[in-house]
Formats: structure tokens, sequence, C-alpha cells
């Protein structure tokens, strides 16, 4: 019951510190006016809000309401087709159609789960780079509340007819499309399309460890 | 829990109890052999996980994940349960401290001077005032770690990182990061000041002091990735190039728009 109420007490601290932390974080934002860096300053402060509340939700709804966060930021057909690679080309229509539906529910539980145990971070969105490419590299940082190295945060974003939507993002010089899609054909490789669809689903449907807190 | 820690360099001495000599030569030894199948077995598909040596790989991975489930996480779990944050940031001070001759002379030798120079201003700093570097005074001082290993600088003299290589106890590597690890390890002055049970208490501490830094990481990994090892070889490739770059953003990858109308369907964005 002790243990319940200073955890409370708590989360609510650690509320309020990320709720002045996230004021600073937009005030620093807005001294640039690049709507690219906007984006991604607006899309980190929804996505943390969204997570910090441990105290009234479930990891369920925090969840959910990611999901929505990541379905409107993302370019997720891009993302899914771009991760399934080659295998795109071999895929059936109705393997296909089992594979978009199943790569949103799995890359929304990864990045949730992973997310989910931080709590009063401070997110900036710092500096944009004009890639070569055409698209732009949104960098940004994440500061720990606790102390230590600030995590570097990189997002590759693209203009679409809607605005920007996120095509790739790298933590620490990590691309979550470049290792998803590695991993990936490494399934593929051994298992077949099947086997992958098989072995994302049963990761999308097994219980969260650790996630409740 | 334990995010608060400063990054580590490479865990040089992370073995140190396990690495005779003699495994050394054997390391050493299997990596020239490996250097040869480097050369013929470059993929062109930059996302073709290029891992001729995966039946061993995967092998040697399972050899390590029963280690590190019976051995090495349960040490670095009680290490942070016993430990407060506070005492394991200072013990990675430390250790971070004693790694920074190797990291003057990496420096100097892919001839970054500035950062060499500020090696030497972070070494002398906090080993005499910040306590034989229990605090990063340096740091303060606008010093940051510029942590470099001999693998970066010979990946700086064109030496490239294929192929993966999974070691027991070492873990992810590729036979130039494998042998320079050797040479780091004989080019460590600390390795003939320190006295033989000091630098066997080093090894330990700094692999599990290493280990307690990823144990939430490496936790989701697994539990969220559908090839554990796949998504660790890649992990490990990116990150290596991550600090080779001096943590500069990777070249661009070209992600081409796909024309969707073509083979795909409207129903996608329901549900």
């Amino acid at each position: 019951m002790s243990i319940l109420i200073s955890r409370r007490s708590l989360a609510a601290a650690a509320f309020a510190a990320a709720v002045l932390l996230s004021a600073l974080g937009a005030q620093r934002a807005a001294a640039s006016d690049d709507p690219a860096l906007t984006f991604i300053q607006g899309l980190g402060d929804q996505a943390i809000s969204v997570l910090k509340d441990k105290a009234n939700t479930t990891f369920e709804e925090r969840e959910a309401a990611f999901r929505e966060v990541m379905v409107e930021g993302f370019d997720i057909p891009i993302v899914s087709r771009f991760v399934l690679g080659r295998y795109w080309k071999t895929a059936g229509k109705e393997q296909r159609k089992e594979y978009r539906r199943i790569f949103v529910d799995f890359i929304v539980r990864v990045y949730a789960s992973r997310f989910d145990s931080y709590g009063g971070e401070l997110f900036t969105a710092r500096s944009v780079i004009n890639d070569e490419s055409g698209d732009k590299i949104v960098r940004a940082q994440i500061v720990r509340p606790a102390g230590g190295d600030p995590i570097g945060v990189d997002f590759r974003v693209r203009k679409r007819d809607e605005g920007y939507k996120v095509i790739d993002v790298s933590v620490e010089g990590i691309s979550m499309l470049h290792t998803h899609r590695v991993e990936f054909a490494s399934v593929v490789n051994r298992k077949g399309i099947d086997g992958l669809l098989g072995d994302l689903r049963a990761r999308v449907e097994a219980p969260v460890e650790g996630a409740a807190e | 829990m334990s995010e608060s820690l400063p990054r580590q360099p490479a865990p040089r001495r992370a073995i140190g109890p396990f690495a005779a000599p003699q495994r050394l030569l054997a390391i050493l030894l299997l990596a020239g052999a490996l250097l040869c199948i480097a050369a013929d077995g470059r993929a062109q598909d930059p996302f073709d996980a290029n891992d001729p040596l995966e039946d061993f790989n995967r092998a040697m991975f399972e050899v390590n994940q029963t280690i590190d489930r019976f051995l090495l996480k349960p040490i670095a779990e009680a290490y942070v349960f016993i430990l407060p944050n506070e005492v394991r940031h200072r013990i990675a001070n430390v250790l971070g401290n004693l790694a920074e001759p190797l990291n003057l002379v990496n420096n100097a030798a892919q001839g970054k001077f500035e950062r060499a120079g500020s090696t030497l201003m972070r070494f002398t700093v906090n080993t005499t005032i910040g306590v034989g570097g229990i605090f990063d005074v340096a740091a303060e001082w606008g010093y940051e770690r510029t942590p470099e290993d001999f693998g970066q600088t010979l990946a700086t003299w064109g030496v490239g990182g294929e192929p993966f290589l999974m070691l027991p106890l070492l873990g992810p590597t590729n036979p130039r990061d494998a042998a320079a690890f050797g040479v780091d390890w004989f080019a460590d002055p600390f390795g003939y000041l320190l006295p033989a049970e000091a630098g066997l208490a080093r090894g330990v501490t700094s692999g599990v002091s290493q280990r307690a830094q990823y144990l939430e990481e490496l936790e989701t990994l697994e539990s969220t990735s559908v090839d554990f090892y796949a998504a660790l070889r890649e992990l490990y490739r990116q990150y290596r190039a991550t600090e080779i770059r001096d943590g500069a953003p990777p070249p661009a990858m070209e992600i081409p728009d796909f024309d969707f109308d073509e083979d795909f369907d409207e129903d996608f964005d329901e549900e």
C-alpha cells in the first residue's frame, strides 16, 4: 500500500517535471521555423505525453495512443514495404495484405515497449540537415531526467501532400528500417514469408513483459 | 533504473579473467584466417546479411546466451541491486579513466590531434583533481570523452569490418576488431602497471559494469525481435560504424517511393 502511494507521488513529481521540461523544449524548438523541425518536435512531444502517464493508464491504453501517433506521423506504406525488401516482390497478394496489417501491430508493440520505461524525458529537435536524397534529417536529442549522456535520435522525413511523414528513425546512428530489414530477411531466408508472418504474429500476441509498471 | 550511467568505451577488459595469452593467440590466428574470407565474400546488396560464418556464429551466440543467462546477467543484476546508481556511475568513471591512454594513442593514430590533446587533458585532470577518475571534472570543463580503440583506428586506415564474427565471451565482433582488441590489450600501459590482482579486478568489474548498462535494453530487444541474433548482429554493425564516424549521421540510404496503386489496395489504414 505504502509502496503504491510513494510510487504515485513519484509519478506525480515526474509528471510535473516532464510538463515543465517539455514546455522548455517547446520554447527552444520555436526558435527555429523549419517546418520539418516543428513537425518532429510535435511528434516527440505527443509520444512522450502519451507514454508518461503511467499512474492512470494501462500499457494497452498507452500502446493504443502511441499507435495513433505513429500511424499519423509515419509513412507506414513506404516503411513496411522497404523493410520487407526484395521479398515484397515474391509475396502473394494475401501475404502482402497480412504483412501490412501485422507490421503496424509489430512496429507499434516494439517501440511502445522500448520507450515505455521512459518518463520525464526532455525531447528536443535541434537541427535539420538537407539530405542529398531530397529528404530532411531532423536531429533530435532525448535527455533523461536521471542524467547521463543524451541520446541522439535522427528522423528522416519526407514531404507529402498532407504534410511531412517520418520514413526512418535512427537512434545513436542505428537505423530502424535498416535493422528490421536485415532481421526480417534473416527470418524469411530460413522460414519463408509465412514463417516471418507467424513470428511477427507471435510477438504481437505475446503478453508484454515488464511493461506494466 | 540503470539508465543514468555514462556510456563506457568498448569493454576491452571485459573478458579479463578468461583471456589467457594462448586464447588470444588463437583469436588472432582465427582473425587472420578470416581476413582471407573477408576478401572475396563481399555482398553487393547492403541489406544482405553478409554473414558467411552464420552457422558458427549462431552456435557461439547460443554459448554466449547460456553463459549470460547463468553467470553474467545474474551478476550484473546483483550489481545493480546492491550498488546505488551513484556508486555505479563512479565506478564506470574510474574504468573509463583507465581507458584514456588508449583513447589518446588511438586518437593520435587517426590524426585527431585536438581530440588526443583533449584526452590527455582529461586524463591529467581526472586522475588528479578527479581523484583517480572518480569524478569527471574534465567534462565539466568542456573536455568530453572521445573513446577510440584500435579497431576504429584500423577502420580509418581503410581496413573493412567484414565478415561478422561472434566469439565466445567477446561477443559480436569481426576479424578486424578482434585482432585490434588484442593489440589494444598489449598496448595498454595499465596492463603492465597494475598488479595482477588489480588487473583481474578491473577486468571483472568492467565486464559487469558494461553488462549492467544494457540490462533493460537487451531484455527489450530480445522480447521484441523476431530474430534476436540477426537484430544484435545488425545493431553491432551499425553501432560500430557510428563509433567509427564519431557519431556523424550515416551516409544517405536510398528509400524509394513505391507505386502502391500498382500492387496495393486501399484497405490498409482502416482498423
